[in-house]
């Protein structure tokens, strides 16, 4: 039997072109690596509990079901959601402002971070600035955002920005400062550039910790999706979620709730597999 | 020499970390003696009454019963003050108020939410109705220009829509030339912020709302009564409800009152109370007519049932 078997399977791998049949094979590794965690014995011990719980408690008549509803009948609410209040276009709203913001963070922090770290002259000047800056919450930076950006995308983006910025800037400059000095100077021996130790040493060196102030930005940058949506966008799901809430709809808040930690647990489960990926030496250390 | 340096250097930190360290005893020492006053507000005098408020300056009424007057004396209640209505029917079913001015659609659904069967509608804040055109900040057009540009609306039948086109046509616009899009009044101010329209065709109290944001006014017609085959016209005339807690009926006849006894006072007086309590520009509250409040009618009761009322008071 298994020799028709390949000859089953084989052509419709040939089907493939080259370039798309690694990258699924990246997506298999990364549902098997981020689905394994999560279907672990040990968080399975915390979930399946937890999960009976809440579908018991409001059942028995211990909690009100309006208050809290069962995850059985949220399954409507999605329904509903899904059919009637376009939550594909608010997710997809969504992901566009909080990809945008993100993406904006990174671009502009990786490099700065590199930069602060390698010169030691610069980061001793501009530091200081950017470490009086990332104290102020960034939601308290919404009324002024208003006044200077208007309402609309780009106050939103910048606020998303806010979010992932300062964490992935402050990794990056201290992942940069850690990197072994060794390797700087079997760079330099070499006759590397400035620019190739940056690129090359230095930011592959701290890329541990870019992808850990990438894990902690990712996430500040969605409670920053939900502030910037709960102002003047009349989309995303953070606009459904103060919706709901304004209107006591509890069962679609839990289910925008349950959308937007779905979202950060993969988020986090991505970035998770890329620093398995692409920084491995952490790991054999 | 350096020795000696490095004395002071260490002297002078301390000193800096022994002022830091005051500083935030006192700032400490400061905020829990203003927490012992806020609660001696809402709880002392044996029972205070807490009413919740969104600060909208259609709550005019209210602030003007808050004022102590020489013929009533003190309120034995204070106003809280809260970030929306949803906010404060939160407060609400959660028993940190005794009553609460909630927007008349969030509290329809309040009062159908779980715990929503212990409130019970005392009375409504109505403002005249009428069809306002409320044109965004950043554009200076006049309705004869609004060919092309794109209006928000309630719905197609809506009655103010029907009225705007027929005033709109008088002034050489085309009802076909205008775009429309219909959205809820709740939508409309934050989607004229967001610029996704140009302008908005609201009822009296949100052109109030809107103004006090810098947009401006470009046609009203006060002349249309509220109601149609979407929205009986009790509701619709109706901007708050004044929810109480079952249980508390009782102690708020006198507040209850007060806020009729508003319906009194000139309306100079009123519009000081709303600019007073919120800061709204008085200027700007010259332009409209003023909120009002009215206790349950017949209508209303009619319209949400009479287990949804409060007893006649």
């Amino acid at each position: 039997m298994r020799p028709i078997a390949l000859t089953v399977t084989a052509p419709k791998r040939a089907l493939l072109p080259s370039r798309i049949s690694p990258l699924l094979g990246a997506m298999r590794q990364f549902a098997g690596f981020s689905l394994g965690s999560l279907l672990s014995r040990e968080s399975l011990r915390v979930l399946i509990p937890l999960l009976l719980l809440w579908e018991l408690l409001p059942r028995l008549g211990l909690v009100p079901v309006t208050l809290l509803p069962p995850p059985s009948s949220l399954v409507h609410t999605l329904k509903f959601l899904l059919t009637r209040m376009s939550l594909v276009q608010h997710l997809g709203t969504s992901l566009l402002r909080y990809l945008l913001g993100s993406l904006l963070a990174v671009l502009l922090a990786v490099p700065l971070g590199v930069v602060l770290g390698w010169n030691s002259l610069i980061g001793r000047h501009a530091l200081p600035l950017f470490q009086i800056l990332a104290p102020i919450p960034p939601p308290a930076w919404v009324p002024l955002t208003m006044v200077v950006l208007g309402v609309g995308l780009p106050m939103q983006v910048f606020l998303i920005f806010l979010g992932v910025f300062y964490p992935v800037l402050f990794n990056t400059y201290q992942g940069v400062r850690d990197t072994e000095p060794r390797y700087l100077a079997s760079a330099r021996v070499f006759g590397a550039s400035e620019f190739t130790v940056m690129v090359w040493v230095l930011f592959w060196s701290a890329l541990g910790p870019i992808v850990m102030g990438l894990r902690i930005g990712s996430s500040i940058g969605l409670i920053m999706l939900v502030v910037a949506e709960m102002f003047g966008g009349q989309s995303g799901v953070g606009y459904l979620l103060l919706q709901s809430k304004e209107y006591f709809q509890i069962d679609r808040m839990v289910v925008c709730m349950g959308i937007l930690g779905g979202f950060g647990w993969f988020m986090n489960e991505l970035l998770k597999f890329l620093e398995q990926k692409y920084a491995r030496w952490r790991f054999i250390h | 020499m350096a020795g000696r340096f490095n004395d002071r250097v260490r002297k002078a930190r301390a000193k800096i970390v022994c002022c830091a360290v005051l500083v935030v005893c006192l700032l400490q020492l400061a905020a829990c003696s203003q927490k012992i006053e806020a609660t001696s507000v809402g709880t002392g005098n044996g029972g205070t009454l807490k009413i919740g408020s969104d600060g909208s300056p259609l709550l005019g009424p209210l602030y003007a019963a808050a004022h102590p007057r020489a013929e009533t004396g003190t309120p034995n209640w204070s106003i809280i003050r809260f970030g929306s209505g949803g906010d404060v029917g939160y407060a609400l079913l959660a028993g940190k108020l005794d009553a609460g001015f909630v927007e008349t659609n969030k509290a329809l659904k309040l009062l159908q939410a779980p715990g929503g069967n212990s409130l019970k509608v005392a009375g409504a804040l109505q403002f005249p109705y009428g069809a306002t055109l409320v044109l965004r900040k950043d554009l200076n057009l006049r309705l004869g220009d609004l060919a092309g540009r794109t209006i928000a609306a309630q719905e197609p039948d809506c009655k103010l829509l029907h009225q705007f086109r027929k005033d709109a046509l008088r002034a050489g616009v085309k009802p076909a030339d205008v775009q429309v899009k219909f959205m809820p009044f709740d939508e409309m101010i934050p989607a004229l912020e967001a610029k996704t329209v140009d302008a908005v065709l609201v009822k009296g109290s949100y052109a109030l709302l809107a103004q006090n944001l810098g947009h401006k006014v470009l046609y009203q017609n006060w002349d249309i009564k509220a109601g149609d085959d979407c929205c009986p016209a009790a509701l619709a005339q109706t901007d708050y409800f004044l929810l109480v807690r079952e249980t508390a009926v009782g102690s708020l006849k006198p507040l209850l009152r007060e806020l009729v006894a508003t319906g009194g006072l000139p309306p100079a007086q009123l519009r000081q109370a709303i600019s007073r309590q919120i800061g709204y520009p008085l200027a700007a509250l010259e332009q409209f007519p003023l909120p009002t409040y009215a206790p349950v009618s017949g209508d209303l009761r009619k319209t949400l049932g009479e287990r949804q009322c409060a007893r006649s008071l």
